[in-house]
């Protein structure tokens, strides 16, 4: 059996999941006919990729652990992905240039493919660097679009990230899907002794978004940072998940979540630091800030630290508050309508974030994205 | 005849069920500066604050009538498309927005057409060096780690460029070393023109120095108590607010 057939027949297997925070939608696990191509750029020699389905197909291209995935969203998920995925890449660096390697990965999901399943797989070799963008669209509707583009585009993702020793990895993620979409995604990632990974994750899309990044970082002195932004638009309702998993002694992390929700959103955030036995000295920080942008917002913040092991600092900090009044003044008594002041205030705040990326093109798409969306 | 710019009667306004502004009435003419002086908690950034139309403040009843229009319906980008400046006593930080880009849209706003370019960022340099700002800041993120003064500078160079029928100055001096009150009122009289006006508030009458009010108006309890030239500015100056029947 191989590895599809072995996953399909363990989804097919399993009952339909329940969530009881936040109900899943109609619909779920769509089974596309179609293989999605990405629109993939890199700009070095020492980066090498292939198709994730070549990669199983070829021999030791791929390890046995390297496969491997986790819970995340749960098992369903995870079968479902690596059973019926219709696209995904398997991204190695090599480079230890000065100037960071780029590979760009753009899905642009349409009436007449809109289910998207992807299984990636970024390894940083030791002491490599790499930097992936992976951003998920929709291809705007229009006169000639046919109804079909109007039912839910799904997506369903899987992306393992593996930062051997001394490598540095940057993820910057963007989901801007359109309002009805549903939206799955489930990141591992594994960080080897003094290894660093970064993580941009930014969604502003979908009416419904599941997210869940589970990150270990394994070895001595491995860092670990994800920067999470979210736009809730008006009856959506978002989960999202991030898991640091401390085992190396002296081991960093941190999560930083910035969000603004629109009225009748629905959020639930889980921020969770696990710090293992072995991992002592080790540093793991937590916070969130929203935004609440209208009324009949239910927004969850979930922090939990587990430690054991007794030598190490973990901090949490959550803050829910409306737009701030005094600011909406200052901006209005400039000549900005509310709406268009409150596009600055949601932008300002997650200025803190986009501050460190260092791509200027994906800040300038993600501010035109909560132009459009906030109204 | 002068055209009047602002005309208000009988303004009372509360915050939280208090009442703070008991009952004022004032009149601007275009071309005038006016200084309202008072103690702490007169109501003077109250005044400031309910003209531009804050919602923290409750306007009980009266009458503002400005260019013509009825002040108080307005929204606040409603007021200052109208012509209306608030040179705010604390502004905001406004992170991921740089100046230049915020007064070329503000600019947009409230003249309903963007500026060009390249002659706005010339308008803005003869500006700045006006108000002896460096030109950097024009790439800083809005008040995002300015000092005090440069604050209450930015809040200058966004009147001369936004060029309002009426200018409120909500004590801008506070906070100012003595270098930068002279820079920012000898600018703010620069920029009064035949057809505008100025409202300037303040605690002291170290400003008079460099700036030659038409009216000096003394707010004391919410109310106006008392009016009259640049004297009464050095007469407050000697004998003070306090123990004193006006």
């Amino acid at each position: 059996m191989n590895f599809r057939q072995y996953h399909q027949e363990a989804f097919n297997k399993m009952e339909t999941p329940v969530w009881n925070r936040v109900s899943l939608p109609k619909g779920m696990f769509p089974i596309p006919s179609y293989k999605m191509d990405a629109s993939i750029t890199s700009d070095s020699e020492h980066i090498h990729i292939m198709t994730f389905q070549e990669a199983l197909d070829t021999e030791h291209a791929i390890s046995p652990l390297e496969k491997e995935a986790k819970k995340h969203l749960g098992d369903h998920f995870s079968h479902f992905i690596n059973g019926y995925f219709n696209s995904g890449y398997v991204i190695r660096s090599t480079s230890k240039a000065l100037e960071v390697p780029v590979v760009d990965i753009h899905y642009i999901l349409s009436g007449e493919t809109r289910t998207l399943i992807d299984n990636h797989l970024i390894v940083a070799e030791p002491g490599a660097k790499l930097d992936v963008i992976i951003d998920y669209h929709a291809e705007p509707a229009n006169e000639n679009t046919p109804q079909k583009a109007f039912e839910p585009m799904n997506h369903y993702g899987l992306t393992r990230v593996i930062a051997k020793h001394g490598s540095h990895v940057r993820i910057f993620k963007l989901q801007r899907l359109n309002q009805t979409a549903h939206h799955f995604d489930q990141v591992l990632a594994s960080v080897e002794e003094s290894a660093v990974v970064d993580v941009f994750d930014i969604q502003v899309g979908s009416q419904f978004k599941a997210i869940s990044y589970e990150t270990d970082l394994k070895g001595r002195r491995s860092e670990a940072h994800i920067n999470s932004i979210y736009f809730g638009d008006k009856d959506s309702k978002s989960d999202l998940s991030f898991t640091m998993n401390h085992q190396g002694q002296k081991s960093n992390s941190s999560i930083l979540s910035k969000g603004a929700l629109d009225s009748n959103a629905l959020k639930v955030f889980r921020g969770n630091l696990f710090f293992e036995t072995g991992a002592s000295q080790s540093v793991g920080k937590e916070e969130e800030f929203v935004m609440l942008l209208g009324e009949s917002i239910k927004s969850d913040s979930i922090p939990a630290l587990m430690c054991s092991e007794d030598d190490v600092i973990g901090e949490h900090a959550a803050s829910v508050g409306q737009v701030d009044l005094n600011k909406l003044f200052y901006l209005m008594s400039r000549g900005f309508s509310e709406t268009e002041a409150k596009k600055l205030i949601i932008k300002a705040s997650f200025e803190e974030i986009l501050s460190a990326v260092p791509y200027e093109a994906f800040k300038v798409t993600v501010s035109e994205e909560v132009d459009k969306r906030v109204y | 005849m002068t055209s009047e710019i602002i005309k208000i009667c009988n303004l009372k306004s509360s915050v939280e069920g208090q009442q703070i502004l008991k009952g004022i009435d004032l009149d601007i003419k275009a071309g005038e500066i006016h200084v309202i002086m008072g103690p702490n908690g007169a109501g003077k950034s109250t005044l400031a604050n309910v003209l531009m139309g804050h919602p923290a403040h409750k306007v009980d009843t009266g009458e503002v009538t400005f260019m013509g229009k009825d002040l108080l319906t307005m929204k606040v980008d409603e007021r200052a498309k109208a012509g209306l400046f608030l040179s705010f006593q604390y502004p905001e930080e406004v992170p991921g927005v740089t100046v230049e880009n915020f007064l070329r849209t503000a600019k947009k706003e409230v003249a309903g057409i963007m500026p060009m370019a390249l002659s706005f960022k010339k308008e803005l340099h003869s500006k700045m060096e006006m108000l002896n700002m460096d030109s950097k800041y024009l790439e800083r993120y809005l008040n995002q780690g300015f000092s005090g003064g440069e604050k209450k500078k930015n809040e200058i160079l966004q009147m001369a460029v936004l060029n309002p029928k009426l200018a409120i100055l909500d004590e801008t001096d506070s906070g100012l070393d003595i270098d930068a009150i002279r820079v920012v009122y000898e600018s703010v009289q620069k920029l009064s023109k035949a057809d505008n006006a100025i409202l300037v508030i303040t605690h002291y009458n170290k400003i008079l120095n460099y700036i030659t009010p038409d009216y000096v108006h003394v707010l004391v309890d919410g109310k106006i108590v008392r009016s009259g030239d640049v004297t009464l500015a050095e007469e407050i100056e000697s004998k003070g607010y306090e123990k004193r029947e006006w």
